[in-house]
């Protein structure tokens, strides 16, 4: 399920390379951010749902990605740690907004880009109805459940990687896992995603 | 093939990639559904991609990160990376340790300028120990405030006019200072007073503080007390601490405590005894002419206003009479029962006695016999000895 064309193959930075990061190397500093910049936008993007403020966030994370390389330990790959900080800014962002009371909106430029299709008109438009019932089946998920269902789903992470990022055990990140599917299966069936009507009334 | 599967479970299942199910296989409905299930999930990824940007965008914001960091460190104490040293913990340390030997100190160190009047006791740095045979130890204190250590006692003197008491019993002559009272700790009680003579004594392993007061006034608050008592001149409390109930005794009764009132005595002014004999004569009067409602007023009023035990007694008298004279007779007997043993030093007290002779004689003979003789016993020479030995006699002849 991983989304391996999404993201190239990122070499992990050697120690040497590190030293220099925390030692203020500005060249260095450019060059690792700019390895990662693709996955802290993209990943971003997934966790918080919508391009509002995500300059700043990305802005964020790569300054905590250079303010705590000294604390880097390698027992993951260097980019599920920068995951785990994109995780840790995407969860705060989420309840920011959460208390704001603020919905992701549908209407974002780049998923227009993504359903136009020019030949039919009538697919755009089934497109654009299935993209917003599963905003809203997404939307239904608490912070956690809905994270580790992108990671999982969406980003295509192993289970370990998303416990990772997460900070989370492995059993805890399987249960948010199986909540976070079950709710939102749940959540997409109740919108009636283009179903036959014969099928609404028969089914249960 | 009959039915379908739920609309939940198939949204399940397409976002299981491998998920294979039996009625699905067959079920060319549940086939479409499914598709669409998966359709949406498709166009779901597909939108999930982050917006295009400027071909410069990336490699101005990653410019930003750098110099904003590069600046961050530069500019100043990064506190989060400073306390990660361990020698930043030990230099934290002292100023923290600085200040707790300052509040500390104060409280530890005897109070300057106390010295031994008389005895022998063990005076270390902080206690003062009387040996359990030798004689009492007398300290001053500056101030001008003596304590006494009976034999065996140990107790320290600190500064903040504090002194603690572990076992035995120390006698106060406390020095007026209303700014800072003294105060006497032990591990049940806590003593304030202002200016006044009183003791605590403390038994080891029965945990129980006596206090008693010889002259003035004194505020004692404990653990096992619900709220603080205010004690006076003759008044003694034992304050203890048995399993979870406390164990309060008093042999007086205490005056209420007033909020926020330093613990000084309240002088009532002073009315002549001629005006408040005249005073309680109306009431008496107001009884005999049968205006209960009126007398009734009257009589609490001069309760409020009752200045001596005399006063008292006098007004329970009259509340008897008025019990009597509504035709409550019953009651009117136990009132003057109570005034006889609640005042019976006072005149009123055996006045009462003889009332309540009189009044059981039509009824109950015996109970007047032993009255009459608690009387002429209680009061041998009393103004109603002759009439009482006469009654006795009579009521001894007609006997059968």
């Amino acid at each position: 399920l991983r989304s391996s064309g999404d993201e190239p193959e990122v070499k992990e930075p050697s120690p040497a390379t590190l030293a220099r990061v925390i030692a203020g190397d500005r060249a260095v500093q450019g060059a690792l951010l700019e390895k990662h910049y693709g996955f802290i936008r993209r990943m971003l993007f997934r966790l918080v749902g919508s391009s509002a403020d995500l300059e700043d966030l990305q802005q964020t994370v790569m300054m905590q990605v250079l303010k705590s390389a000294h604390r880097y330990k390698p027992t993951a790959s260097f980019q599920t740690w920068v995951g785990s900080i994109c995780v840790h800014v995407a969860r705060n962002a989420l309840r920011q907004r959460a208390n704001r009371g603020e919905a992701v909106s549908s209407d974002e430029p780049s998923f227009e880009a993504a359903l136009v299709d020019a030949d039919d008109p009538h697919a755009t438009i089934a497109a654009r109805q299935q993209l917003q019932c599963c905003q809203l089946a997404l939307s239904s998920l608490s912070t956690e459940q809905r994270m580790a269902f992108v990671l999982r789903v969406l980003d295509g992470h192993s289970v370990d990687e998303v416990a990772a990022m997460m900070g989370a055990a492995k059993s805890t990140t399987r249960m948010r896992l199986y909540w976070g599917r079950k709710a939102f299966a749940r959540a997409l069936a109740a919108q009636g995603v283009a179903l036959p009507s014969s099928l609404q009334e028969q089914a249960p | 093939v009959t039915g379908h599967l739920a609309p939940a479970r198939l949204a399940r299942l397409a976002l299981e990639p491998g998920g294979g199910n039996r009625h699905l296989s067959q079920c060319t409905q549940c086939q479409q559904q499914l598709a669409t299930f998966r359709a949406a999930i498709d166009t779901m990824k597909r939108a999930s991609q982050p917006p295009e940007e400027a071909p410069f965008a990336p490699a101005k914001a990653i410019a930003a990160a750098v110099s904003a960091v590069a600046e961050a460190e530069g500019s100043g104490l990064d506190v989060r990376a400073w306390f990660q040293r361990p020698t930043a913990w030990v230099l934290a340390a002292i100023p923290v340790a600085v200040l707790a030997v300052a509040v500390w100190w104060p409280r530890a160190m005897p109070a300057d300028g106390f010295r031994l009047i008389s005895g022998a006791p063990l005076i270390s740095a902080r206690s003062i120990d009387v040996a359990p045979n030798g004689p009492a130890a007398i300290i001053a204190l500056s101030d001008g405030t003596r304590i006494q250590g009976d034999p065996g006692t140990r107790f320290e003197i600190l500064t903040g006019a504090r002194v603690t008491l572990a076992k035995g019993r120390v006698q106060l002559w406390v020095t007026k200072r209303p700014s800072s009272p003294l105060r006497v700790e032990t591990a049940e009680a806590s003593v304030r007073v202002v200016g006044t003579i009183f003791s605590v004594s403390r038994v080891d392993g029965r945990h129980v503080t006596q206090v008693e007061v010889s002259e003035g006034l004194v505020e004692v608050t404990g653990r096992s007390l619900p709220e603080s008592r205010r004690l006076g001149v003759g008044e003694s409390l034992d304050v203890a601490v048995a399993g979870d109930e406390p164990v309060v005794s008093t042999s007086a009764p205490a005056p209420e405590p007033e909020a926020n009132q330093e613990p000084v005595r309240k002088e009532p002014t002073r009315v002549p005894t001629r005006k408040r004999k005249l005073d309680i004569e109306r009431v008496r009067s107001r009884v005999r002419a049968g205006q209960f409602a009126e007398a009734r007023t009257l009589l609490n009023a001069e309760r409020a206003n009752a200045q001596s035990q005399s006063d008292t007694a006098e007004l329970d008298i009259v509340e008897a009479e008025m019990l009597l004279a509504t035709g409550r007779r019953d009651e009117a007997l136990a009132a003057y029962l109570t005034v006889s043993e609640r005042h019976r030093s006072l005149r009123q007290g055996e006045a009462a006695l003889f009332a309540a002779v009189q009044l059981s004689l039509p009824n109950d003979r015996a109970r007047a016999t032993e009255l009459l003789k608690r009387s002429l016993e209680r009061y041998p020479t009393g103004r109603f000895h002759q009439e009482a030995t006469d009654l006795l006699a009579a009521l001894k002849n007609r006997s059968p």
